[in-house]
């Protein structure tokens, strides 16, 4: 972990949001009848532009059905599905706001299950270099207002403005700290 | 107050178990707790728990007796009721050195 404030902010604008996150992989308004749907569409998503193996799908598919990553929040419940580094060609996050919730099986348990609106599919190839912003990616989930704002968004520039909003915000407060 | 180790579990010790580890490393400076914090994979939870006072398990469903006290990590992920889990964290790292845990509420 870098103790100097310095290191972890140029590691946050060289390989931190504007790397992890596009507005190609923000995908709103999706109709999908159940979570096996949502990471279909999202892993496609991240197969087509070049960050994933084809292999990353079906990798991902059988953890999200052995350990679950749906999350129950104050506000908006999400998942977030994740495999294996060795589908993973380069880190992003693959975003899909739904239209309907969907139910997803609660990370840590065995057959609770929680209605799902938004889905952060993560592809990542070091955690140790991630972590910054991932923790910062969960963080924003704890601004109140801020997962329903983001449900609201009406096409992907919204939403990705948001995002990188509510990142920046959190990013601030941490250096206020 | 005596050192603690707090051990971080996930399936992977990927990006949950490193997430979680990183808010809790910040949360532990904030409130001056003597402790560091590990990351440990499930498969080798066993032979990481030695040494560690207290299992921060987000996943998976586990119902195994570590012999230190355990609490889930979901809260540092979703803030859902993190105020509570944060309480139970503190009352740990806080407890006295021959005190095994840990009356939950």
């Amino acid at each position: 972990m870098a103790n100097n404030p310095n290191e972890i902010k140029s590691e946050t604008h060289s390989t931190g949001v504007s790397n992890l996150l596009h507005k190609e992989l923000i995908l709103v308004g999706v109709e999908a009848a159940n979570w096996q749907e949502v990471l279909t569409l999202l892993a496609d998503q991240l197969y087509q532009a070049g960050y994933v193996h084809e292999s990353y799908l079906q990798a991902v598919l059988n953890r999200e059905r052995q350990f679950p990553t749906g999350l129950r929040t104050a506000e908006v419940a999400v998942a977030l599905p994740h495999t294996e580094k060795e589908h993973v060609l380069k880190p992003a996050v693959a975003v899909a706001i739904l239209a309907h919730p969907v139910t997803f099986g609660e990370m840590g348990t065995e057959d609770q299950t929680v209605p799902v609106e938004i889905v952060f599919m993560l592809s990542i190839l070091e955690p140790d270099e991630q972590v910054t912003w991932l923790s910062r990616l969960v963080s924003t989930f704890q601004l109140e207002g801020f997962l329903p704002l983001l449900k609201s968004a009406v096409d992907s520039a919204t939403a990705y403005q948001h995002l990188l909003d509510a990142l920046e915000f959190i990013r601030l407060a941490e250096e206020e700290d | 107050m005596a050192h603690k180790v707090i051990l971080v579990s996930c399936v992977s010790g990927m990006a949950t178990a490193e997430t979680t580890a990183a808010k809790i490393r910040k949360i532990a400076a904030e409130r001056k707790w003597d402790v560091s914090v590990k990351v440990a994979e499930f498969r080798k939870l066993k032979e990481a728990v030695p040494g560690c006072d207290v299992l921060v398990q987000i996943a998976p469903s586990d119902p195994t007796d570590y012999g230190i006290p355990k609490i889930s990590g979901v809260p540092f992920l979703t803030g859902f009721e993190l105020d509570k889990t944060i309480q139970a964290l503190d009352e740990i790292i806080n407890a006295e050195p021959s005190t095994k845990p840990v009356e939950s509420e």
